[in-house]
């Protein structure tokens, strides 16, 4: 993060093509209902990026990878599947081998999974790191242990220049939890959903962003359309 | 100066203050703001971090319009490092000292008081933040002892002490109770504008033997830094 300018920082901007800018080395907590959109959502950010040739690793513990490679191909080619990094943590709790080469053994053991995504990050610069998600992981370990697991993976991952995005449940955590997972984490995005005309539409906003100034407006998200302002 | 509409003169030399707020409602920028007009006062300002290092602290800042880089470089703002622990063994070039385990709170007490010894009087001493540091030491009876001894070793050396807490990440018995430990507590939100855009709230909540404003203020990032803005009336 040292010697960047300061014009890339402040640059949090909402682009045009309707993706959320988010500068690069950001570690950003995404809390949102249970639902699909922080899946899609954090699918598609990674689908723009590596349209843009940067690289993307996608951790999961809920949906299988072949899910993960389906959803992001319709964000684009079916080359944003084999571009995709995947680290597996589906296939463990399935009890089936993995054919990822990143794959976590199981979900309780904090310190392997760190190894794993250190390693799965380890020939990437300036790429995208995504945690599906950090619930997943709260019901196997304390949620202090996961703290302490995002507070040392975040630094690293930070370190070393890449964007983290890591999901959250809303509704499932005390609100301790929420609050100091929310302040070990650069920024914060908040997915809220809201039922309108019979309809259930999505609003996402970024809260925060530590060292900028943050357009802190919802936009409606849409998975079909670009993101935009609630008027 | 930054407190003068709340507090005319400032804070007092020897107070310490728990400074509470959510994330993201402009705690680090308001303490960032302070350092810099205490060396403006020809006072010196002494920052811990658990959640950024150093360099990144003065990038940020500087990016906020309050500009920290000369005052680092002549040491008027120092800077002890308790994040980049994470890292293993590195050091932050802009760090004075740097905490190898922020759980051990001992630690932190006496690289504090060590430093804040060579200060000005009336200098400002920041912890940024206890909630931190409570990560590592999560055992609440070692977080009350640590804020309460370092506030009264401070409060003797006529330093300033500001001890920033995130708001609904402890139990609110926790923070009621640091409150009583120290001189006095600041608090900052985040409140929904008419247009859709958080804005930054503050208000002084309580400080002993102070005649002070207790609404809330309107905490304003410009071109020149952070600005307290008005409210409405007081009472």
């Amino acid at each position: 993060m040292e010697g960047r300018p300061i014009s890339e920082l402040i640059t949090v901007t909402f682009a045009p093509k309707g993706a959320l800018e988010i500068p690069r080395g950001s570690q950003i907590l995404i809390v949102g209902p249970p639902g699909v959109v922080k899946t899609t959502f954090a699918l598609r950010y990674l689908a723009d990026r590596l349209k843009g040739n940067e690289q993307a690793v996608f951790a999961t513990t809920l949906w299988s990878p072949e899910q993960v490679r389906e959803t992001i191909s319709q964000f684009g080619s079916k080359k944003l599947a084999t571009q995709l990094r995947i680290a597996d943590g589906v296939s463990c709790v399935t009890a089936r081998p993995s054919s990822e080469p990143f794959a976590f053994q199981n979900l309780y053991d904090l310190n392997t999974i760190s190894l794993v995504m250190i390693q799965a990050i380890s020939d990437i610069k300036n790429g995208h790191l995504c945690i599906d998600n950090l619930t997943t992981l709260m019901t196997y370990s304390a949620p202090l242990l996961v703290i302490k697991f995002l507070q040392v993976l975040c630094a690293r991952v930070k370190d070393r220049g890449l964007t983290g995005l890591y999901l959250l449940e809303d509704g499932v955590h005390s609100k301790e939890v929420v609050a100091t997972l929310r302040f070990s984490v650069d920024g914060v995005i908040e997915i809220h959903d809201e039922e309108e005309s019979d309809e259930l539409i999505h609003k996402i906003r970024l809260v925060h962003l530590r060292g900028t100034q943050v357009d802190t407006r919802w936009l409606l998200y849409n998975e079909k359309r670009p993101l935009r302002r609630v008027s | 100066m930054l407190l003068d509409p709340i507090l005319h003169g400032g804070l007092p030399h020897g107070a310490s203050i728990v400074l509470v707020g959510s994330p993201g409602s402009g705690k680090t920028s308001f303490c960032l703001q302070l350092a810099l007009e205490a060396t403006h006062n020809g006072q010196d300002a002494l920052y811990l971090s658990t959640e950024n290092t150093p360099s990144n602290i003065i990038q940020h800042s500087r990016s906020f319009g309050i500009p920290l880089g000369s005052n680092v470089k002549e040491n008027k703002i120092q800077f002890v490092d308790a994040y980049s622990w994470r890292l293993g063994m590195r050091k932050d070039p802009f760090a004075i000292s740097r905490i190898s385990n922020p759980g051990n709170l001992n630690e932190v007490n006496l690289i504090i008081t060590d430093q804040a010894k060579l200060l000005a009087p009336g200098s400002l001493i920041v912890i940024d933040s206890v909630s931190g540091l409570s990560l590592s030491a999560p055992d609440e009876q070692r977080i009350r002892t640590f804020v309460h001894s370092l506030a009264q070793r401070i409060s003797t050396m006529d330093k300033i002490l500001m001890f920033i807490l995130e708001d609904q990440a402890h139990d609110i018995r926790l923070i009621t109770n640091l409150r009583s430990l120290v001189h006095g507590s600041i608090q900052t939100k985040t409140v929904d504008g008419a247009d859709g855009c958080l804005y930054w709230k503050i208000r002084m909540y309580s400080l002993i033997g102070a005649n002070h404003a207790t609404r809330w203020f309107n905490n304003l990032l410009g071109a020149k830094g952070l600005t307290l803005n008005g409210g409405t009336t007081d009472k």
